[in-house]
């Protein structure tokens, strides 16, 4: 492996995780906080929600191979061993982290923050924006949290992946990849690598947190 | 706290996910989406891609033929053939004969022919505590283990993960008429054969290995190799295209274009010159596998039909 490919391999562990990450948040945190104001099933949504965000990856990898396999029922698709196909199988894997923790990040603002909110605002979609506005902290942090789990999950994406040389090997499965070949001290180096891409995750974060707290 | 909410927080909001969304169909629609019909998918046996010899061939085939993509997934020969089954790949590259020969009577393969081989070997730690360096044929070999196994002097480690070493060790033990499954001193990793070495060098156990693997990590494993060379230990290694009736989709030019590159002179000469650490774990064997001991009516066939493809070709 040389710098090329490690570049090659980082960027798509990043272009994978970020789409899915960003697809899950759109739509996840918008469903979450529509799920913590209602009054009907909320807890019987929240609990639904909160038994997928604990779905084994490697369960998930199988039910999508299967789906996606030129004989399975989505085969027309063509996205198994497709980066396509990992951004859909971790998209699918983080929505429910999204879901959950922004059901939480609304349930745990203030009682009276809630209820003013409530007698406030008349139509349910301006309602969600500004409770989304006051729990924005907890938001970014869910949608970090699904970004984490994306960029350092490997059972799912080695499965429907393939970890096919130059097209759908990310860290993970690459570390997974030069283990099994022995080949130590390049895995640790990877290893290394995906460290460095979640710390450079978490100061960007930092970042943007401290612009939005100091607002 | 509690702000109630100006025009700007309104748009932000309204914005934040609208921006994520768009960010996300940009991102995935920035694949550089190969154009379907250049990229090759082969479904391989792992030790043609650990050893590193599939890298060397994608490298000279792409040479040759400009725009062509070379991809593969590494899985055991019983899952790379599974992958085939469902039209997931267009090309195998195998080493079981009796999996391969099912997969070609099931009408999933088509035009399978052997283009490489060299031998299974059984490692074992140096002091050998089931004395199998002297044993007749592999037969023995491997009833010995089994009879040091139920002293509790040796471990065995499979892979156990139906691949074709494992199949290859699973027929050998129904031959010898005992069986090891289930035993206390019967180890199965279910993983690759690198790994299986591994375990089986930190258990001090014995296995059975391809010399290619073995080879490549002969210098990072205690395991020496102590037996080789019975008939049964011969491992070939062929390649079957998906049947392109049954599956419209794959990509059976180019799965053709890379076998007959394979069976070539040149494709022959890679095999042959392939080398790591001083060795060369390879050995080309189309057309050949008469002469090491293999008759099958369904190779020579097939042997003929590549022969008249590579005069059509010059």
């Amino acid at each position: 492996m040389d710098a090329a490919e490690l570049l090659l391999i980082t960027g798509l562990t990043l272009r994978v995780s970020l789409t899915a990450a960003a697809f899950s948040s759109a739509l996840g945190i918008p469903l979450g906080i529509l799920i913590a104001i209602r009054r009907k099933y909320r807890r019987a949504l929240s609990l639904a929600v909160n038994t997928a965000m604990g779905t084994p990856p490697v369960l998930l990898g199988l039910l999508l191979y299967l789906l996606l396999s030129r004989q399975g029922p989505l085969g027309f698709l063509g996205l198994l061993f497709t980066p396509e196909g990992m951004i859909l199988s971790q998209f699918l894997l983080t929505l429910p982290i999204t879901t959950g923790l922004a059901i939480s990040a609304i349930e745990s603002l203030p009682r009276e923050t809630r209820e003013l909110i409530e007698s406030l605002a008349t139509r349910p979609a301006f309602k969600m924006l500004l409770l989304a506005n006051e729990a924005k902290t907890q938001l970014l942090a869910a949608s970090l949290t699904a970004l984490a789990r994306a960029v350092s999950e490997v059972g799912s994406v080695i499965i429907v992946g393939g970890n096919i040389r130059f097209h759908t090997r990310v860290l993970t499965t690459a570390i997974v990849y030069y283990t099994n070949a022995g080949e130590f001290e390049a895995a640790l180096w990877l290893g290394a690598v995906l460290a460095l891409v979640y710390l450079s995750l978490n100061v960007v974060v930092l970042v943007v947190r401290a612009a939005v707290v100091r607002e | 706290m509690f702000r109630v909410s100006s025009s700007r927080v309104k748009i932000l909001l309204v914005a934040l996910p609208a921006a994520l969304l768009l960010s996300a169909f940009i991102l995935l629609h920035h694949t550089p989406s190969g154009g379907g019909s250049k990229i090759l998918r082969i479904a391989t046996t792992t030790s043609l891609d650990a050893t590193g010899l599939l890298g060397v061939l994608k490298h000279e085939f792409e040479k040759r033929n400009p725009g062509v993509s070379v991809t593969w997934v590494a899985l055991g020969t019983g899952q790379a053939l599974e992958v085939a089954r469902r039209g997931d790949a267009d090309l195998v590259l195998t080493h079981d004969r009796p999996l391969e020969d099912e997969f070609i009577k099931q009408g999933y393969g088509v035009h399978g022919v052997s283009f490489a081989c060299n031998e299974f070997v059984v490692v074992g730690p140096p002091e050998d505590p089931a004395g199998v360096s002297g044993a007749r044929d592999v037969l023995e070999v491997f009833r010995r283990i089994f009879e040091a196994g139920e002293r509790g002097e040796a471990v065995f480690v499979s892979r156990g993960d139906k691949s074709g070493t494992h199949l290859r060790e699973l027929r050998i033990w129904s031959e010898t008429g005992v069986d090891p499954r289930g035993r206390p001193w019967y180890m199965e990793t279910g993983q690759g054969m690198a790994q299986t070495l591994m375990v089986a060098d930190q258990l001090r156990g014995y296995t059975l290995v391809d010399s290619s693997t073995y080879t490549k990590f002969k210098e990072r494993v205690g395991l020496r190799v102590l037996f080789r060379g019975d008939a049964r230990l011969l491992n070939v290694y062929r390649a079957i295209l998906v049947n392109p009736e049954l599956f419209p989709w794959v990509n059976h030019q180019l799965a053709f274009e890379f076998t007959r590159f394979l069976v070539s002179l040149e494709g022959q000469r890679i095999v042959a010159e392939y080398e790591i650490g001083g060795v060369r774990p390879f050995q080309a064997c189309f057309g050949k596998l008469g002469e090491l001991g293999v008759h099958d009516p369904y190779e020579e066939e097939q042997v003929a039909y590549w022969l008249s493809k590579l005069r059509e070709k010059t």
